[in-house]
This record gives C-alpha cells, structure tokens and sequence, in this order.
C-alpha cells in the first residue's frame, strides 16, 4: 500500500471527497435524464407518462378514490384528476395527432366525468345546488374554471365532440360572472375566492374562444388589468386568496407560489405576457441544491405551513409550487429550470415501468395527471385555433 | 488491502432496497395508503417508505462516491 493511504485520516478526507464529487454528479445525471425528452416533447417520453393515465382514467376513477378526510377535498381532487388528465393527453395529442385515436376516449371520459353529479358534489354542497345548472346564469362556482379547460382541450382535438353545447353554454355562463366582477375575481364558494381559480376560468374562455374562433371578448383588457391587483407588488406571486367584492384592498390571503403556478400555467391561453410574468416570480421564488430545482411556497416576509393547496411544504419549498412550475419553465423557454424542477420530481415521485405505461409511485392518480399535463404543457394549441390568437 | 467486499454489499443492498421498494410501494398503493383513512395501512405503509427513500438517498448520494474510493484504493494498493 502506498504510505499515504496508510493513514486513516487521509483515506477518509479522500473518502468524503469522493462521496462529495459524486453526489454533486451523479444523483443529477439519473434524476435528470428523462428531462431533455420531455422538455422536446419526444414521443416515447410523453406517451409512457400518457398510456399509464389514460389506463387510470378509462379503469374509473371516483371522488370515493380520495380519502383526504375531507369530502371536499376528496371531490376537488377527483376533480383535478380529470381535469388535468384531459389537459396533458389532449397536449400529448396536439404534438402528436397520431396518438388521437389512443387517447381521444380518455378525454372523453373525463368530460362525461366532469359533468357528472357526484364529481360536482363538493361544489354543490357549497353551494346548495349545481354549478352546472342553470348556467350561464347564477353566481360563483369558478372551480368550473377547470372543468372548462379540459373541455377546450377536448374541443381542440374533437370540434365536433358531444360536449360543444354544454361547453359553450359553461364558457357563456363563466365569461359573464367574471365579465360582472367588479375587481376581476368571483367566488369559488361562498366567501371564498382565489385568483388561481380565476386565472383558470379566463384560461378556460379564451381556449374556448380560440377554439371555436369566437372573437376576442370587448371585456378581456379591462379584466387583465383589473386582475393585476392580485398580484403582490414585492414579489409578483399572486395572492392565494381574495374578498370578491372588496379586491385587494379589502385583504387578500398571503402571495403564493402554488397559486401562481397554477395561475401561470392557466394564463398561457389568455395572456402570454401576464403568464410569463408570473413565472419570473416563480423563477424568483426558486431554490436549489446540487442541481435540484424547487419553489419557495411563502414570498419573503410571509411564512405558513403546508396546505392541501400547495401539499406539504419542506425547508420552505412545496410540493406543488415545484411541479406546475414545470409547465411554465417549459412554457417560457427555461430548460435549465425545467431539468432542475424534474430532478426534484423523479427523485421523490419515484417513476416505476410499468407494461400500461410510467408512473410517479408517490404520485398518486392526480399526481401523475398533474405531471402529464404539467411535462407537456405546450403552445402547440394557438396552431389549432378557429382563428389566429396571439395571447 | 482486501476487496471492500463490505463497502460493495452496501451498494448493492441499497440499490435492491431502491429497485424492488419502488415497485413495491407501486404495488401496495403508497399514495392510497397514506390518505387512508383507517390508518391501518398507514402504520406499515409509513416506515416501509422511510425506508426505501433513505435508501434511495443513499443510493445516489453516497453510494457512488462510497465505492468509486473503495475500489480506487483497493486498485491502487493491489498494483503497489
């Protein structure tokens, strides 16, 4: 043995700094090396992450599947099962229209699920009746935001599908709550209201309009700028939470990244700029260790717990902060960003092959719906438009 | 210096507990399990998970470096 390495403490310091080069290489190359297929939107890539939802989804799945110990939140996230599903298999589709005819039925699933009693129960509760009734008159219900993308999704790839009525009387009924909003923002429920949701709902109209080539809403500037006073003037998050009636100024909850993730992602139909906008607050918010990319949940001088908005939030950063502000570094043309936020989603999501397909192991049905529709975001759907958008 | 025999076990170790865990927890439904509401799932699921993403920290962490050195330093003292 050469002497050097006789001494104990030399082949330890030698040791560690082995351990040390290592784990500064090797964790981000395995961790990160489906990124660069996802981020090109390649095939095999998206379709293994696709085949496995749409297993789920056309085996049925139900509020019943949930058991947050809360009913709402068991609906909500049945909800946001079907909603995001329908939203990564039709983007799967829209990059690659040979894969229709594989996940056409799922999309159609979800919608038939969507529009089902018991999926909308959580809502109905709240508010003692359905949203879906009635429209496009009553009030609040902007969760119906969600279900009113994925039916743009759906008509983005089938025009004619069997949900063009309800999803134009549904758009009808959303623009002309938020059209009445005196300071952009109507409730989710009574009392509660959430810019996200909002974000959604205008998202979710101006799919709509982009897909059946209605022209651009008289209201949709007005309601952009009005919009803006969700946003936290310091760090450009969007507030969690609001009082429809008395806008910001009246109190808003804290700014958020989980909320403005979501936000970004859904105002990439409505308002690129807006969007990106709220991505850099994003990218602000980021942190990161050894190649590891994650979001900060609370902006500075705001601190909180975990919520079921934003799951658990670990050394400040969340759970789903992290993973639907894939969509927008996608979006936005930030592959550093994206690889280093899917790091952080392999390492702990954990993908298993399986033969229907890859999935997250701590994922979870929504989970893995959120990482499709989150890993395939793409402005693939303005080339679909009735007629030409530029959001 | 003899083979690091004990330094290579614990990377194989690691790396079956990584393998045959995530497909374990695939099939057992780790997700469902935790949101059960029985909770009965939860006191086996929980530890089961601990486990598995300690070692999966440890596979990719310090298992590389742990036997990229044990194995350089036998090579080096087997060629001395």
């Amino acid at each position: 043995m050469p002497s050097f390495l006789d001494r104990r403490p030399v082949r330890l310091a030698l040791s560690l700094t082995a351990v040390l080069a290592c784990a500064a290489v090797v964790p981000r190359a395995v961790c990160g090396h489906p990124a660069a297929a996802l981020y090109a939107d390649e095939l095999g890539a998206q379709d293994a992450l696709a085949r496995e939802v749409a297993a789920y989804i056309t085996s049925g799945v139900a509020a019943s599947a949930f058991h947050t110990g809360s009913a709402r939140f068991d609906g909500e996230w049945a909800f946001g099962t079907y909603t995001m599903a329908s939203m990564g298999l039709g983007q799967v589709i829209l990059a690659h229209p040979d894969r229709r005819d594989a996940y056409l039925p799922a999309m159609e699933q979800c919608a038939e699920q969507l529009t089902a009693p018991a999926t909308n129960a959580f809502g109905t509760e709240a508010w003692g009746h359905s949203g879906l009734d009635g429209l496009p008159g009553g009030e609040g219900h902007a969760y119906l935001g969600y279900t009113n993308l994925a039916f743009g999704m759906l008509r983005l790839i089938a025009p004619d599908t069997r949900f063009a009525a309800v999803h134009d009387r549904l758009t009808e009924g959303l623009a002309r709550r938020l059209a009445a909003a005196p300071h952009g923002l109507f409730e989710t429920y009574p009392g509660e209201a959430y810019p996200a949701d909002i974000a959604m709902v205008a998202g979710s109209i101006a799919l709509h309009d982009c897909a059946t080539g209605a022209p651009e809403r008289p209201w949709l500037a007005a309601w952009r700028i009005a919009f803006l006073q969700w946003l936290d003037p310091a760090s450009g998050l969007a507030y969690q939470s609001g009082v429809a009636a008395r806008g910001s100024a009246g109190g808003a909850g804290p700014p958020r990244a989980s909320g403005t993730a979501l936000a970004a992602f859904a105002l990439s139909f409505a308002d690129r700029d807006l969007s990106r906008r709220l991505f850099q607050a994003l990218r602000n918010g980021q942190s990161s260790l050894l190649g590891f990319g994650a979001v900060r949940e609370y902006a500075v001088g705001h601190d909180g717990a975990g919520d079921i908005d934003s799951g658990p939030v670990v050394l400040g950063v969340s759970v789903s902060a992290t993973g639907f502000t894939l969509s927008s570094a996608k979006l936005h043309d930030d592959q550093p960003f994206f690889t280093s936020l899917y790091r952080t989603a392999d390492l702990f999501g954990v993908p298993v092959d399986r033969p229907s397909g890859r999935r997250f192991v701590s994922g979870g049905p929504l989970g893995n719906s959120i990482l499709l529709a989150m890993t395939t975001a793409t402005w693939a759907w303005q080339s679909r438009c009735a007629r030409r958008v530029t959001p | 210096m003899p083979f690091p025999r004990r330094t290579v076990i614990f990377a194989a170790t690691v790396f079956v507990l990584n393998l045959g865990g995530a497909y374990l927890l695939d099939a057992l439904g780790l997700v469902e399990g935790l949101l059960s509401p029985g909770g009965g799932r939860l006191a086996w699921l929980l530890p089961l998970a601990v486990v598995f993403y300690g070692a999966r920290l440890l596979l990719l962490f310090v298992a590389p470096g742990l036997t990229l050195a044990a194995v350089a330093f036998w090579a080096i003292c087997r060629r001395a």
